[in-house]
């Protein structure tokens, strides 16, 4: 690999190859860019390397030699222009065959640096290399000399860092030894943003002092001042260069000279802007008229704030209309005038004015339009550190915990900090158990099951609080009064039991004893969910006349708390809706799952015919329905309401968008074909699904990937009815079986 | 062994299980009404729900012989009629596959 030392060998190259060369040509330059790449390949495309000064031209050859390319320069830029002249990208592309050539191990940055430039901004950045070569040849009287260390300089990788030395006299011999196979420059400059967006402004400095690596160049940093300034003009045409017109891949000689001309007509550019004739390199995929609109509607904004209504409708006019592109916008800002005043402004554009945040927002929206090597995207850093956190998390087994992992080691979890093994076992019931629910603080748990009981446990001691025999009642008929669905209020001081003998009950946990009932059903009452409010409630049963029911516990006519509420229903879901004018409303879905999301918001319900309903519960309407393969036994909430966890005979457990019903992901081994199995989210963050199955086994996996976490055995024989997880502690989880048991 | 919720049907008539009224059949699945069984009159159904079929047996019946399996209901576990696995005669053909419920043994669900 060329080091500095290396200047000599180099030198003959440089001597080579301009001798048969005397001109600049696009050839050249792309020989030229070629031969940086690999200077081991002189003859195969004779880089044009204009003589420039021998350390120049020796530097180039080095992967990121910049420093010497603008040391060499800055004696003879000085004489053009004072300021910083940054380097300019190089693209290869251009020349495959040099690429080819190039030998891998000698330029491994260099390669790995330049495969980043995306392909279109080669010819503007080859444009914009010849525009400061042209401008060389001219002042220095050589043409090969002058375009030579600046092409050089900036031929490394591609990184349109910013990097100029010009400013330091000192020239600096940059370490080019890649950083653990990683591109130094590209790992420099990620660490100089870095280290300025922690606040350590002079250490940036520092380092980018020692590395001869700049974050930005400086037409970066100008758009940046401009566009922060409100100098939209001047960010427009830094941004998109001041010829738009001109984009043709090859610079003829006669070209170049117009541009020399174009250069010297602006001087204000100057050479910082090395990529002033065609403005910055834009990231694949830019949509350039986008980013020009969202320009000139800042502009037409703040100029309505200012009051200045005749300029901001000429921008409005000439400037956003032109561009043709979402004229609802166009109308939406044209009806932005009418405000009267620049508070009202804000408001309806929904936009923080000219001193707020606007400006910095549009900046982080330009930005990821501009090619990233160019402007490092924002928190590179950091959002590296989440990426490979969040692969480590997603790979960790048994991950349940929702503390940030360190930094400092790659992150596994132990299997010792799962659940896995039993903890303690219930035996109350003398039947099987159904429904198994923890209250919504963790401190009770409830269990209900075949023999009509409803057990209310401590978790701390997991004794036996409270036993609720309200189905007892003899009702006609052999309907065994198992219970379907236990609930807890959200604030843990109601329970609702639903039993399959027509009817439900709300016990008041503390005392024990009921407080609501309604028992005109026809059928079982299978599923209750409560309301945020803890005071309404919503059933479900097997009837289809009346499915679903939303009850409240305080009934107009009681006043008194300690009288029982009866029959208290306020709304009847049904699907098709209930019309009065029909005498016999037909037939509704019957409810096997309701759930309600966490904020009260919607209302999702599992019926008989396999298909899930969404209803939306203020406005009581239906939102979507989405039909399943096969019966649905189980659905749940989860994930701050986003997702819907639903147990499908013969499908196994799924997990679904509540917005869009699409299958999120699918969690296999679960049997199910005649009984009703259950499913919970669970643990630390949610990171786990837990369900029953009918055969005596408990089946956990990762939410994310579906992966298998662990399968236990339990309630042998028969099948696991129930599963929850304990709200607050993510190392515990119940679930009851057939076994009558319930076990921890 | 767990919980199983039963199927309803929706139709206009529906006959259930006397002893429990679980829904057992539709009134338009109705294929025949001309069959006697041990308690008077029966009706051949295209398909009921919630049952639990029994051992499949040989018999002789009126019409020859067929080999029926006793079907119950799934809640009470009370038998309500039988189903037929496989007519011998040719003419019997048509019964493979269908119920017989027994009248006495039904009641109207609307």
């Amino acid at each position: 690999m060329a080091r500095v030392g290396d200047t000599a060998a180099r030198d003959d190259y440089n001597v080579r190859s301009q001798g048969p060369r005397g001109s600049w040509t696009t050839i050249g330059l792309i020989r030229r860019a070629a031969f940086e790449l690999d200077h081991h390949n002189p003859p195969n495309p004779p880089p044009f390397i204009p003589a420039g000064p021998p350390t120049t031209s020796g530097s180039t050859a080095q992967a990121p030699s910049r420093h010497h390319a603008p040391a060499a320069d800055h004696a003879r830029d000085a004489a053009i222009d004072p300021s910083d002249r940054p380097h300019k990208r190089r693209r290869r592309s251009s020349s495959p065959t040099n690429r080819g050539s190039a030998s891998k191990q000698q330029k491994p940055k260099r390669q790995r640096a330049e495969e980043h430039l995306p392909a279109e901004t080669e010819a503007s950045m080859r444009l914009g290399h010849e525009h400061e070569h042209r401008t060389r040849p001219s002042t220095n009287g050589s043409s090969q000399n002058g375009s030579s260390p600046h092409t050089n300089g900036s031929a490394k990788s591609g990184e349109t860092n910013g990097y100029h030395t010009n400013g330091h006299a000192e020239p600096v011999a940059p370490n080019t030894s890649p950083f653990y196979g990683h591109d130094r420059e590209e790992v420099t400059r990620i660490l100089l943003q870095s280290l300025s967006d922690l606040g350590y402004q002079s250490s940036a400095q520092q380092l980018s002092r020692e590395s001869g690596y700049e974050l930005e160049i400086p037409s970066v940093a100008a758009f940046r001042s401009a566009l922060q300034h409100g100098d939209w003009d001047e960010a427009e045409s830094l941004l998109f260069g001041a010829e738009p017109a001109e984009q043709e891949g090859g610079v003829s000689l006669g070209n170049g000279h117009t541009g020399v001309q174009w250069r010297k007509d602006r001087p204000h550019f100057g050479s910082p802007n090395g990529f002033a004739r065609h403005g910055l390199p834009l990231a694949e995929g830019a949509d350039t008229t986008t980013l020009k609109f969202m320009l000139r509607q800042q502009k037409y904004l703040e100029l309505l704030e200012n009051r200045d209504l005749n300029a901001a409708l000429t921008v409005l006019r000439s400037e956003l209309t032109p561009l043709k592109r979402d004229i609802g916008r166009l109308h939406a800002l044209s009806s932005l005038m009418m405000c009267q005043s620049a508070e009202d402004l804000r408001r309806q554009a929904d936009w923080d004015g000219a001193e707020g945040e606007s400006r910095s927002l549009l900046l982080s929206e330009i930005s990821m339009s501009i090619s990233p090597s160019v402007m490092i995207p924002e928190h590179r850093l950091a959002t590296l550190f989440d990426a490979v956190q969040e692969e480590q998390i997603l790979n960790c087994r048994y991950h349940n915990t929702t503390a940030q992992p360190s930094l400092y080691t790659d992150h596994e979890c132990l299997p010792d900090d799962f659940p896995l093994d039993t903890l303690t076992e219930l035996k109350n019931h003398s039947d099987e158990v159904y429904k198994i629910e923890f209250s919504h603080d963790g401190s009770m748990l409830a269990t209900g099951g075949k023999d009509g009981l409803v057990c209310v446990y401590d978790t701390t001691t997991w004794r036996l609080q409270h036993e609720i025999r309200e189905h007892d009642r003899s009702s006609p008929g052999d309907n065994s009064k198992s219970i379907c669905s236990v609930a807890f209020s959200p604030d843990d001081q109601y329970l609702i039991s639903c039993s399959q003998n027509n009817e439900f009950v709300v016990v008041n946990v503390r005392e024990g004893r009921r407080v609501a009932y309604a028992d005109h059903f026809d059928y079982p009452v299978t599923t209750a969910a409560w309301l945020p409010d803890s005071q309404s409630f919503v059933v479900g049963t097997q009837g289809s006349r009346r499915p679903l029911g939303l009850y409240s516990l305080r009934s107009a006519s009681s006043s008194s708390s300690s009288s029982v509420v009866r029959n208290n229903e306020i709304h009847s879901f049904r699907e098709p809706p209930w019309d009065s004018s029909l005498k016999d409303n037909g037939f509704s879905f019957r409810t096997a799952d309701c759930d309600i999301s966490a904020d009260g918001t919607r209302l999702v319900v599992a019926t008989i015919t396999n298909s899930i309903i969404m209803f939306d519960l203020r406005t009581r309407f239906k939102i979507a329905e989405w039909a399943m393969g096969d019966k649905v036994t189980s659905i749940n909430f989860g994930v701050g309401g986003t997702q819907m966890l639903v147990n499908v005979n013969e499908g196994g457990v799924l997990a679904l968008d509540s917005s869009t019903g699409d299958l999120i992901m699918r969690y296999d081994g679960v049997k199910q074909e005649q009984f009703v199995i259950r499913s919970c989210f669970g643990g630390a963050g949610e990171n786990f699904v837990l369900s029953g199955s009918e055969e005596p086994r408990v089946y956990i996996w990762r939410r994310q990937t579906g992966r298998q976490v662990a399968v236990l055995e339990a309630h042998s024989p028969g099948a696991v009815n129930a599963v929850a997880w304990h709200p607050t502690n993510p190392n515990v989880f119940a679930t009851g079986g057939d076994d009558r048991r319930v076990r921890m | 062994m767990g919980l199983a919720y039963n199927v309803y049907l929706d139709a206009k008539r529906i006959y259930g299980c006397k002893t429990c009224k679980t829904h057992l059949a539709d009134h338009d699945e109705i294929i025949s009404r001309n069959f006697r069984g041990q308690h008077g009159k029966a009706y051949l159904f295209n398909s009921v729900v919630n049952i639990q079929q029994g051992e499949a047996g040989e018999r002789n019946m009126t019409t020859g012989r067929h080999v029926v399996r006793d079907i119950a209901c799934r809640q009470c576990k009370e038998v309500v009629g039988w189903k037929y696995d496989r007519a011998y005669e040719s003419t019997e053909k048509y019964k493979e596959g269908k119920y017989i419920l027994e009248q006495e043994l039904l009641c109207q669900v609307n």
